[in-house]
């Protein structure tokens, strides 16, 4: 049970709910025990009656007080059952809702270095399967096996009062039962679990295959990905088909060993009833605990497998609780009043895993400046921009805003002064307007989303739309041309007003005149905004008042525009190409 | 969020309990499987037979060998007794087999039917439905569906067999007796069928919640890079905490009903039984029903009842299975909007020649995003398209793909309408390098090959070598069986982009089209690139889009798109002759005075 200690935990803020639903539930276990021995003496006295021992007018008045007693006891029963029910499923439930926000909000603390080792759709089968195999266990699973601990007793005793011999027999096929259950699990576990993961096998491969649906057609491999699709259900049918054997004859087994219990009842009590020596009302009670005692075994033989279900689904649960954060609030946050968006990287090194994709960074930028960082792919542009919000782990006194470490700058803090418009950008499957706004908790006036689509070139694309910023985005935005989600991502972060922006290649879809504009837009509101801006081309960051080139993870060049023409090096270079060669040729 | 556009269709669609058109739309599924389908039928109804047998052995040895005291007589019923049970519970094995081989036969063709089927629908179905949606629909909703042919085969086959003959051996039996039992099953029946409507209510706001909540969690991965660098986790916490919240009161409703309606179901049955045990039991004291003949009603009583008790749940087990079925069916009846031709034309060379004629197309009908778009490309020519953003160049390279067909106007490949060619023969001709760069996860040697028996070992180190990528894939363990993440995301933008090329020129295309293919790759790389490729393109058709004007460099012809529509062609000189659009955009590029 220890794994479950999380869980225990939830369930403990519900104590009064959990308390009043194990009340019902004991009440009910005595009234399933006591409403059999009712009609057994209904059923003795019918018999004796048979034999006329009694006068009838007797036996129709007990007759009728025991169906009345039975029904109201049923009634009873029925309201604490329910009780019992809606008490302690609803708590599992809350305990459920509970659980999946906490792993939520989690997940939303981990790095993206967790996201690109993990699949979507493996995350969203612990989220959602497993958090439910653990509720099935924990709720439903432990309230039977709560009933069948009280039940059992109770009616063993009864039993044994009426006929020890019979009891001690019935219990026989009941205890073979109990036994073989225990060698069966372990397979039926295992072919339920190869079933799990070809099922997720199967979903995964489907949802990869929605989202690349471009590629998928675009290359013409339809046929290809039905084919492996295909072969992938086979697989799932296989592992169905073999956990269905070993279900059917597990169950046979079940109905086995009860039918068995029966007939050695109907043998030994019709041999008992033939001499006299055992009344009909024995043979029924006898009949009644062994289907009700039979239930709950099964529910434990169930509650064996849904342990083994939810254990797993636990652990796996508990792999992602217990991923930390790689990047935390600091614990000894610093008092910052406001930012003015002075940056400065000093001697940075990071590495993803195995070779740094930084090394050695110093940088220094005043605030209001604007920094150029250009470089070849993959020389991390990306990554040096990353740091800065801390969407990767930075060393201790490596990156300050302001003078201050960034570690001890609060995480919200530091993030809602910097504007980031990523290389890819990504958008919700809302309407526009939400997209804009993200940065904000409600939504801002409609004039300030205006104007940050204004100044993010969107005017003209937002005139075309039937339903302008309320237009609804297919996922990732898909039914956006390239610029124009850039164009969106680009006025989320002019929304925000932030101290410091950071353009990550944020203008490679757009055509060079809406880049103008932009630009020129953006030189014109961001003054005294600090502003990060990384770009291949160059007369992107010609303006900066200081540009970085990188080269596998090192700032090989740094200086201004000018400066950097007189250096000779890979600027000066690449520079010459975009731009003398558009001069040679328009002269050609 | 992403759920809502399907939910006014999820819940339109939770209505009917039987929907003959939908059931033989679906039959031609479980045909291949009618013969474990009709053993598990088979052997049912032998179970059914053994159910009602046994009430009667024991009334025989009550009322036989027991009152007459006759041990001989009572073990030879018991025997009988005992070969019953026995029979039984092969019966009931044979059944799970079977029936679980029919089922899972069904989900496995209709599973893979319905991927095959929305392999071909077009690229605009796609931009409409969530992806979660869709595989929800080719996971669970098959599943669901399958119960149809087995439960719903099992509940009206033989649960009704089950209460008929039940009833008959009732009223055999006893009639007064039996018409009393039978008089009050309505109550039963009320009360499960009430149950049920309330439980399908709730049902269906459970399974509405959680498809948003799913959605949610699914596109908060998406994008967690976004939401972590604004800060933003307390407010899509907050979303997905008011979704949750959807989904647990939902849920709390289901857990009402479903507490509420098992003591009700056991009070009707308590009425009906006490009812019967009242009358019964009169009977027996008045001497018109003998001890075993009333044991036997009485068992038979449950026998009669079970099925009824549970029928409920069933219908709504059943319901559950037509709303699949709906959604599935729905999928398979949309007709792929891109249909292949009847006759299709399959050249055997592709000389590479493109032709665009008076093409009009709109993505919703409405707004026509390309107007009247007429140009040429001779085979072995490379033609670019510039213009502004949003100008409409993406669109044409989805017409030549056919990813979608215009309104109006062709497109024709070698003089071919692409309407005739058979797509996929079309499609694994063209090397296609999308403006958004989609890398599955596996590895890089997988991404490249994508299956395709032209992408030989040899080609596929050409491609790599061509772009350039060798460099950085030396640099990861594995070369080129290195790990690709989901996406691709562990590999910057530039690198993703020339893997996307690799993959493209590996499949030895006839036609080449580069949609933003170099965006985000620097100037010397995408010089190495255009060096590279040469040698492979030679005498090859290339479209390329760029912004970059560098990038187009090698193009013999430019064509300057505004507003959907061709507003100049012609060479790089001719264009900066004529001082449009092209001109301009060249100017301001290479920072030349205007
Ligand atoms: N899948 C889609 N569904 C609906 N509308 C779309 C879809 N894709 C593009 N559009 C719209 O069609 C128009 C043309 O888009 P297209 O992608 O062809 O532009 P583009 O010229 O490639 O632009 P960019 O340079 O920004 O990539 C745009 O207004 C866009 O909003
Ligand atoms: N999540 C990651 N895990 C492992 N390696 C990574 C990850 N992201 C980037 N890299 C590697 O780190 C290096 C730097 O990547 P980065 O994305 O910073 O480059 P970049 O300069 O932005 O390139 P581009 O111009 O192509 O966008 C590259 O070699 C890349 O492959
Ligand atoms: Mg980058
Ligand atoms: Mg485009």
């Amino acid at each position: 049970m220890r794994r479950f200690r999380r869980c225990l935990r939830a369930f403990a803020r519900h104590k009064g709910e959990l308390i009043a639903g194990a009340g019902c539930l004991v009440v009910a276990s005595a009234l399933d025990v006591g409403i059999p021995l009712l009609v057994a003496r209904g059923l003795n006295r019918l018999e004796a009656a048979v034999r006329a021992a009694e006068p009838l007018a007797v036996s129709r008045d007990f007759l009728f007080f025991t169906v009345g007693a039975i029904v109201l006891g049923t009634a009873l029963k029925g309201i604490f059952r329910y009780g019992q029910r809606y008490l302690l499923i609803g708590v599992s439930r809350k305990v459920e809702a509970d659980l999946k926000r906490d792993l939520f909000a989690h997940l939303t603390s981990l790095s993206p270095r967790f996201f690109a080792a993990s699949r979507t759709g493996d995350l969203l089968s612990r989220a959602t399967g497993d958090l439910e195999a653990v509720r099935l266990f924990l709720g439903p699973g432990s309230m039977y096996a709560a009933s069948t601990l009280l039940l059992v007793p109770a009616a063993l005793a009864a039993m044994v009062h009426f006929h020890p011999l019979l009891t001690a027999l019935v219990l026989l096929p009941l205890g073979a039962l109990a036994f073989s259950m225990k060698a069966i699990m372990p397979t039926l576990n295992r072919r339920s679990e190869s079933v799990q993961a070809a099922l997720a096998e199967i979903s995964e491969r489907a949802q990869e295959n929605f989202s690349g649906v471009r590629v998928v057609k675009g290359l013409a491999r339809e046929e290809w990905e039905t084919r492996r699709f295909a072969s992938s259900s086979d697989v799932y049918r296989r592992h169905q088909l073999s956990l269905g054997t070993a279900r059917a004859l597990n169950h046979t087994l079940l109905y086995a060993s009860k039918d068995v219990a029966f007939l050695l009842i109907l043998l030994i009590g019709g041999l008992g009833l033939l001499r006299g020596s055992f009344p009909v009302g024995g043979i029924y009670l006898f009949l009644d605990y062994v289907n009700r005692l039979f239930w709950p075994l099964i529910a434990l033989g169930w509650m064996a497998g849904m342990y083994h279900r939810a254990a797993a689904g636990m652990d796996r649960v508990e792999e992602i609780f217990a991923t930390r954060p790689e990047v935390e609030d600091p614990r000894e946050p610093a008092a910052v009043d406001s930012i003015r968006g002075g940056v400065e990287f000093r001697d940075l090194t990071f590495a993803y895993d195995g070779e740094p994709a930084l090394k050695g960074i110093r940088l220094r930028a005043e605030p209001g400046q604007v920094i150029g960082i250009a470089g070849r792919i993959g020389s991390g542009k990306t990554t040096l921009v990353s740091l800065l919000g801390r969407l990767f782990p930075v060393p201790d006194g490596t990156v300050f805003l302001d003078g201050t470490d960034l570690n001890r700058i609060p995480l919200r803090r530091l993030r809602e002064s910097i504007g980031f418009v990523p290389q890819d950008s990504f958008l919700f499957s809302e309407t526009i307007r939400e997209n804009l706004a993200f940065g904000f908790d409600d939504l801002p006036t409609a004039e300030a989303v205006a104007r940050a689509a204004e100044a993010a070139g969107l005017g003209p694309d937002l005139a075309a739309l039937p339903q302008g910023l309320d237009t609804l985005l297919g996922e990732r935005g898909v039914t956006l041309s390239g610029g124009q989600r850039q164009r969106v991502a680009i006025g989320r972060a002019l929304l925000q007003d932030p101290r410091i922006l950071v353009l990550d290649d944020a203008l490679s879809a757009v055509d060079t005149e809406t880049e103008a504009g932009i630009l020129e837009r953006l030189r014109r509101g961001s003054r005294g905004r600090t502003v990060f801006l990384v770009a291949q081309r160059l007369s992107a960051v010609e303006f900066a008042d200081r540009i970085v080139v990188l080269d596998a993870g090192r700032i090989v060049e740094e200086g201004t525009h000018a400066e950097l023409l007189l250096k000779e090096g890979w600027y000066a270079r690449t520079w010459r190409r975009q731009r003398v060669e558009g001069e040679l040729e328009s002269l050609r | 969020m992403s759920g809502d556009r399907d939910d006014a269709f999820e819940d339109a669609s939770a209505g009917r309990l039987f929907d003959a058109r939908l059931v033989r739309r679906l039959v031609p599924f479980a045909r291949p499987h009618r013969r474990p389908l009709l053993a598990a039928i088979a052997a049912l109804f032998g179970l059914f037979a053994a159910e009602l047998a046994a009430p009667y052995l024991v009334r025989l040895a009550v009322d036989g060998p027991i009152s007459r005291g006759d041990s001989r007589g009572f073990l030879s019923v018991a025997g009988i007794f005992a070969g019953v049970v026995l029979l039984a519970a092969a019966l009931r094995t044979a059944e799970g087999i079977a029936m679980n081989r029919a089922g899972q036969g069904i989900v496995r063709d209709l599973r893979v039917s319905l991927f095959a089927h929305l392999q071909r629908l077009h690229v605009g179905f796609y931009d409409r439905t969530s992806v979660g949606r869709l595989v929800t629909r080719v996971t669970s909703d098959v599943e669901n569906l399958a119960e149809i042919f087995t439960s719903g085969v099992a509940m009206v086959l033989y649960d009704a067999t089950k209460v008929l003959g039940a009833a008959v051996v009732l009223v055999w039996i006893e009639p007064r007796l039996a018409a009393l039992a039978i008089a009050l099953t309505p109550l039963l029946l009320g009360v499960s069928l009430w149950f049920r409507k309330r439980a399908r209510f709730s049902h269906r706001e459970v399974r509405r919640t959680i498809g948003r909540l799913n959605a949610y969690l699914q596109e908060a991965i998406g994008g967690i890079r976004v939401i972590q660098m604004f800060g933003r986790e307390r407010k899509v916490q907050r979303r997905f905490g008011g979704l949750l919240q959807d989904y647990l009161r939902a849920n709390l409703l289901a857990a009402f009903h479903f507490a509420l309606f098992l003591p009700l179901i056991d009070q009707a049955v308590s009425l009906i039984w006490g009812t019967s045990f009242l009358a019964g039991g009169n009977a027996v004291l008045d001497g018109r029903l003998t001890i075993g003949a009333f044991l036997q009603f009485w068992l038979t009583l449950e026998v009669f009842a079970g099925p009824i008790r549970e029928i409920g749940e069933k219908w709504n087990v059943l319901q559950a299975a037509m709303a699949s079925a709906e959604r599935i069916v729905r999928i398979l009846d949309t007709e792929p909007a891109v249909l292949p031709p009847a006759r299709p034309r399959r050249p055997e060379r592709l000389a590479g020649a493109i032709e665009l004629r008076g093409v009009t197309f709109s993505y919703d009908g409405e707004r026509p995003v390309l107007r009247g778009v007429s140009f040429a490309v001779r085979p072995g020519e490379t033609v670019a398209i510039v213009g502004a953003t949003g100008a409409g160049k993406s669109t044409v390279l989805s017409l030549l793909l056919r990813l979608y067909d215009p309104q109006e106007g062709a497109v024709l490949v070698d003089g071919i309408d692409v309407r005739e060619w058979e797509p996929t023969d079309l499609r694994s001709r063209i090397g296609l390098v999308l403006q958004d760069v989609f890398l599955f996860a596996g590895t890089v040697r997988e991404n490249l090959a994508l299956g395709r028996p032209s992408a030989t070992e040899d080609r596929l180190r050409a491609a790599v070598g061509a772009v350039g990528a060798e460099e950085f894939l030396a640099r990861r363990p594995g070369g080129l069986d290195a790990a690709v993440a989901e996406r691709g995301v562990t590999f910057s933008s530039g690198e993703r982009q020339l893997l996307a090329f690799a993959r493209a020129l590996a499949g030895d295309p006839g036609i080449v089209v580069l949609d933003e293919a170099t965006a985000n790759v620097d100037t010397e790389t995408e010089r190495r690139i255009q060096q590279g490729i040469r040698e492979l393109l030679r005498g090859r058709t290339s479209l390329v889009v760029a912004h970059r004007l560098s990038t187009i460099r090698e193009a013999s012809r430019i064509l300057v798109f505004h507003h959907g529509a061709i507003r100049e062609s012609g060479t790089h000189e001719e264009l900066l002759a004529t001082g449009g659009i092209y001109a301009r955009l060249y100017r301001l590029q290479f920072g030349l005075a205007p």
